[in-house]
């Protein structure tokens, strides 16, 4: 195993090494300080195994381990079968392996001074429960059965060449094999000589991490500022093209020890060039960022990461409400990247299972599509117009461009989809089949016809979502019959599409109720969270809800609601004082932390009502402090007054 | 420095400072009343955690209008914050028939207040919109008005959302101040 990794690693070492001489034919500037200044720091970084760098990429996503796999796991589902028949369904799937599979997400999760064996555990465990999910796991782990499945579903998804079809294949099966003994109590790759680095991966790794480091780098004004910004530009670029040379077969056969201490220096890059005021980093910084997506093995450990850049980068200069000349060349650059993006039907669908269906995720999927169809519908731009004539047309032929840019990159978001759950559609069978049929043409007819043409696209995607869980459960039984995990796979498939539409639903009618809540009708908005059932319908339910997102809600309506006075609010507004602790506190100091997560209403009956509250709760954990609760209402009802007095002159 | 100026004839002449408070059960629209007054020029807009206080100036009087509570355990309290109001307005939901009663019951408790002894009484019979509302001669029995003779006070209808009957309140509100010279010149 190590040795077919060691290849395709070296495979890629001897290109970067082209790479790197390239580099010091080319930049002068770059190459010295890439070899030496940050060279032995990344030296240093890669010899001490994974690197340390990457503790701060591990704490700093740290819900990856059941983030990456699944928007809201399995709490209501018996956890084995659906969860086998998900990393099944996932495999066939294809895209969905990425999202569903994830022992990367938890072994970059974990502390990475974690031993040989517990990272081994790690890789294995939270994926998997032990019994019949397990062989379906293995089955679902190994890249063949994957790489076939895939193959024969999606034959355009592969990205295709002679190469990948030839080298994979006398390599994976070695792969496979170990990978179906890795969850057996005697791994053979358990060892610490298998874990740790190879001096080709080493090598690759130090010159990766120096390009990174020299990407980062701020750029200045001076003179000698120049040559640095060039040599950055250079280094950036030179990221890109590594991670975008198809001779790497998409990174499938490096190993996740390798792929880890990337994800911190390439983060910083992105994050460094994340500005759109500097033109020429912000497009390459744009490059790598698509380059990193297309890269199911390096997205898969950075969700919280690419959640954060994906807005920054691609979709702020769409979805900006003005879109006017300065505007206009950061939104040019992003459109050939999403563009990119959409012809990519496992990313698109990654992007959604890991996005749009996890409750604590931006919407990625729905707001490339919304900020893509929105700039198609632009017909002019904002600001005033262009002083000069020629400079008028100018504008208004790239706005023009864009525009058609951007219908183009819908089209595609349809058409590879459609392609993508071709397959799936066969196999699920005719109920689906016309249904899902009407919708891609609705989708694809409402790209041209612009107004109402948002609601029946995302519909039209959904439609599929719905689809793709069907089909990669027919996909996962016809796997699982090899495995001895027959069972279960017809129910599971309809189980996994309702799991997905239950995550999106639950995730829309959540950020439906909390726009409500935020917008001045917290009554409403609970009213409507309980009716859809996403708050339980007892006091306590809402309580313990509106504790739970309290840093995404408004402090004026949660004051509003915690003041309502209707008898539901009010044992609302009662379960949550009591859910305060304010043992050992002076009462200032618990009205000072009680009043902090909201704004206290003005009215008096309002503020009433809340002093009593917190007075009863007070005196309950301060007992002895006050002889009555009233004692200690009045104390607090008098610290308003003479707050509001000290501030009313 | 023109400022200055104003204020020193206001001193002389003529403006005063009310204060009010403003009382009623909740949902009677107090609150509403108290932004609704701001039509006029806003004095001030700092906004503060606690009780909304708005200064309002209207024919010479500035009226600092409390929006507080009135419950009995709050009693205490009163001494410190209402031992100078020179008036209270009490505000009734006048579509509320089930809760008239409480409100009598509460107006007749804050009236019985010593510290109220010398207030002007000026009480809004609210949500005169509303269909099926209590008239303002109701609300003015329901809460036992005629029987007191020897306070001075006035039942305003009022639509709050609309801004109705607000000012015409307030011209009572100031000229019973100015008839009994109950205002204090401006500090």
């Amino acid at each position: 195993y190590a040795s077919c990794v060691g290849t395709g690693a070296g495979g890629s070492a001897r290109d970067l090494t082209a790479v790197g001489t390239a580099a010091t034919a080319v930049g002068a500037a770059t190459t010295p300080s890439g070899d030496g200044g940050g060279g032995s720091a990344a030296a240093a970084a890669a010899s001490t195994e994974p690197s340390p760098s990457l503790q701060t990429s591990s704490t700093g996503m740290p819900g990856l381990p059941s983030g990456f796999s699944q928007p809201s796991p399995a709490p209501p589902l018996p956890p084995p079968p659906p969860q086998g028949s998900s990393s099944a369904a996932a495999g066939a799937a294809g895209g969905l392996r990425a999202g569903l599979w994830s022992p990367a997400a938890a072994a970059s999760g974990a502390p990475m001074g974690a031993s040989a064996e517990a990272d081994h555990s790690q890789q294995h465990t939270p994926r998997m429960g032990a019994g019949p999910g397990e062989a379906a796991s293995s089955l679902g782990l190994s890249p063949s059965p994957f790489q076939s499945a895939a193959a024969a579903a999606h034959p355009a998804s592969q990205p295709g060449g002679v190469v990948l079809a030839t080298l994979p294949q006398h390599q994976q099966p070695l792969h496979g094999q170990q990978q179906h003994h890795a969850p057996l109590p005697s791994p053979p790759r358990g060892g610490p000589a298998a874990r740790a680095l190879r001096t080709s991966e080493r090598d690759v790794l130090l010159v990766l991490t120096s390009f990174c480091r020299l990407a980062s780098r701020e750029a200045g004004v001076t003179e000698i500022d120049k040559y640095l910004t060039a040599g950055k530009l250079l280094a950036l670029e030179l990221v890109v093209k590594v991670l975008q040379n198809p001779i790497h077969h998409g990174w499938e056969n490096v190993r996740e020890e390798f792929v880890r201490p990337l994800h911190q220096p390439l983060c910083l890059a992105l994050l460094r060039n994340s500005s759109p005021a500097d033109p020429p980093a912000f497009g390459l910084a744009l490059r790598l960022l698509t380059a990193l997506l297309m890269l199911p093995k390096l997205r898969r450990g950075l969700k919280a990461e690419l959640g954060a850049f994906y807005p920054l980068l691609l979709l702020r200069p769409l979805e900006g409400e003005q879109l006017g000349p300065p505007e206009l060349p950061a939104a040019a650059a992003c459109l050939p990247c999403l563009a990119a993006l959409a012809g990519e039907a496992a990313l698109l669908v990654d992007l959604f299972v890991n996005y749009d269906c996890d409750l604590r995720a931006p919407n990625l999927f729905e707001r490339s599509v919304q900020a893509l169809s929105r700039l198609s519908q632009r017909s002019e731009l904002d600001g005033p117009p262009a002083a000069s004539a020629p400079k008028q047309q100018e504008q208004s032929r790239q706005l023009t461009a864009l525009r058609e840019g951007a219908l183009r990159s819908l089209l595609a978001v349809v058409h590879c989809l459609d392609a993508w759950a071709g397959p799936l559609k066969e196999a699920a069978g005719p109920p689906a089949g016309p249904q899902l049929g009407s919708n891609g043409a609705a989708a694809a007819g409402g790209g041209n016809a612009g107004g109402g043409e948002q609601p029946q696209q995302q519909q039209g995607e959904e439609g599929k979502e719905g689809d793709v869980g069907g089909g990669g459960g027919v996909l996962a039984l016809r796997m699982n019959g090899g495995g001895g995990n027959g069972g279960g796979g017809g129910g599971a498939d309809a189980s996994e599409a309702q799991r997905f539409e239950a995550a999106k639903v639950t995730k829309s009618s959540l950020s439906r109720g909390m726009a409500l809540f935020n917008g001045g009708s917290p009554v409403k908005a609970m009213r409507f969270l309980i009716a859809s059932g996403l708050v339980e319908s007892s006091p306590v339910g809402a309580a313990v809800f509106l504790r739970a997102h309290v840093a995404d809600l408004d402090p004026a309506a949660l004051g509003e609601y915690l003041g309502h006075h209707e008898d539901f609010e009010l044992a609302a507004m009662r379960a949550y004082v009591d859910m305060e602790r304010y043992t050992g506190m002076t009462i200032d100091a618990a009205l000072r932390s009680f009043l902090s997560p909201f704004r206290l209403p003005g009215e008096a009956q309002k503020i009433d009502r809340l002093m009593e509250a917190f007075a009863e709760r007070f005196v309950a954990d301060n007992p002895g402090v006050f002889r009555t609760a009233d004692a200690a209402y009045v104390l607090a009802f008098a610290i308003i007054m003479l707050n509001t007095d000290a501030h009313n002159p | 420095m023109g400022q200055t100026f104003a204020k020193l004839f206001d001193r002389w002449f003529g403006n005063r400072e009310m204060r009010v408070v403003m009382l009623g059960l909740d949902a009677a629209g107090k609150t509403t009343i108290l932004y609704k007054l701001h039509i006029g020029e806003v004095l001030t807009t700092v906004p503060t955690i606690g009780f909304n206080v708005e200064k309002v100036q209207y024919k010479n009087v500035v009226f600092t209008v409390w929006d507080v509570g009135g419950q009995e355990k709050l009693r205490p309290l009163w001494r410190h914050y209402f031992n100078n109001t020179d008036g209270l307005i009490f505000v009734v939901d006048s579509q509320d028939r089930e809760r008239i009663g409480k409100a009598a019951a509460e107006f007749q408790a804050i009236l019985q207040d010593p510290l109220m002894l010398h207030s002007a009484i000026l009480v809004f019979a609210n949500k005169q919109d509303m269909r099926g509302c209590l008239t303002p001669r109701e609300v003015c029995e329901a809460l036992g008005l005629p029987e007191m003779r020897t306070r001075k006070w006035h039942v305003q209808s009022s639509v709050a959302t609309r801004g109705e009957g607000l000012y015409e309140g307030l011209d009572w509100l100031a000229n019973t101040l100015k008839s009994s010279n109950a205002g204090r010149p401006m500090a």
